[in-house]
């Protein structure tokens, strides 16, 4: 058996995608043009749960369809929309597309309609480029995108919320656990995680374990200091996260 | 998305799998922004690795109106976390099997070079 590289075939990808669903690709396209009219081509990057194309009378449009049960989630997208404004699309649910049910376990599609973002993406941008990757006009590129990426990511911390960071390093050690052991490396790391953890753990988290196992939610002083998060639902999802975390890794750390 | 002439960014798009979780979870994201990985060699950094981080973290705590040292320090563990369970797992797909921790086998052997990078080999690793 030997396996070979194969290159990027977005007809080959578009056609794997459709035996997946109850809808067939002309059905799609002829939906895309009575949405938002004009031509309809396909992006040229097509993802494994979507058929997705351009259309409009000025190409401003993206349809996209997508397996039902890899629906978009409506809430989400608004809010990035809050957010982020025109730097993310506009998007739209115009119903579902194929047939319901199938013996062979196809699904229909959802149709969403969006707006275009115009420019390119960053790896078009990169392949349409030959200077070399360490000249000084990609350094430059590079700061630009950089800079305005810090002023996008800043924008979603003023509605955001952020755990304490020992929360998150007992999760890293959970992780590193549970993934391959990579030899003496990752054992130093992950006895200076433990290191850190235990001073964490001894100080905080018996405050809160408990009331997170038993699905019960008191709000005291001890655990609002815990996490500074920005809505009840968040902070019990988190805190079971971890109380489960800690029980599973207990028996496991020691043999590490 | 960016502007082909200038490289400003013009959009984020595809938010199918976002989800609300803690700032930072997605900071590993702007990694390949200023370094990459090479299928041979593993991470590399870009020779202005060190400015790009320099100029993120400015603009990123001007914009934010400063950032004290323990939350710099929880999005910096909450982008390790982000990254473990991004590389760390098999797909997380709606419509996908459960997530399991990725094996150093053939399929997850791309994902532990960037997990080996980014982690782990002492000159390319944003662990602090």
């Amino acid at each position: 058996m030997t396996s070979t590289v194969q290159e990027y075939s977005v007809d080959q990808e578009i056609i794997d995608f459709f035996r997946k669903t109850t809808a067939t690709r002309s059905e799609c396209d002829a939906a895309a043009k009575d949405l938002v009219g004009g031509d309809v081509i396909p992006v040229d990057v097509q993802g494994v749960c979507s058929y997705t194309v351009y259309a409009g009378p000025k190409q401003e449009f993206v349809v996209q369809f997508r397996l039902r049960s890899l629906s978009l989630k409506p809430e989400t997208a608004a809010l990035a929309r809050e957010i982020h404004g025109d730097l993310t699309p506009e998007i739209s649910f115009k119903g579902q597309i194929g047939a319901d049910f199938d013996v062979n376990g196809r699904e229909p599609l959802n149709i969403y309609v969006m707006t275009r973002i115009k420019g390119v993406s960053r790896l078009d941008f990169i392949l349409a480029h030959e200077e070399p990757e360490n000249s000084l006009e990609y350094f430059s590129w590079r700061k630009t995108l950089i800079t305005d990426v810090a002023r996008f990511v800043s924008l979603s911390l003023r509605v955001s919320f952020y755990c304490r960071y020992f929360y998150f390093e007992i999760l890293i050690l959970a992780c590193l656990v549970s993934l391959p052991r990579r030899g003496k490396n990752l054992k130093l790391s992950i006895s200076r995680i433990k290191t850190r953890c235990e001073v964490h753990t001894k100080e905080n988290c018996n405050y809160y374990l408990l009331p997170c196992l038993t699905g019960f939610i008191p709000l005291s002083n001890n655990l609002s200091t815990l996490c500074q998060l920005s809505s009840h639902f968040q902070w019990y999802y988190y805190t079971k996260t971890l109380a489960t975390v800690i029980l599973w890794l207990t028996p496991k750390l020691a043999t590490w | 998305m960016v502007d082909p002439k200038t490289c400003h960014l013009v959009g984020v798009i595809d938010w199918a799998e976002a989800e609300i979780g803690p700032f930072g979870t997605n900071f590993h994201s702007l990694q390949p922004l200023m370094s990459k990985l090479h299928l041979r060699d593993g991470w590399i950094r870009y020779h202005n690795y060190d400015a790009l981080q320099e100029t993120f973290w400015r603009v990123f705590s001007d914009e934010a109106g400063g950032l004290d040292r323990d939350t710099v320090r929880a999005i910096k563990s909450a982008r390790v976390v982000g990254l473990l369970r991004s590389r760390g797992f098999t797909s997380r797909l709606a419509n996908a099997p459960e997530p399991v921790p990725i094996r150093d086998d053939e399929s997850g052997a791309y994902n532990m070079m960037i997990l080996d990078g980014l982690l782990l080999n002492p000159v390319t690793s944003f662990m602090d």
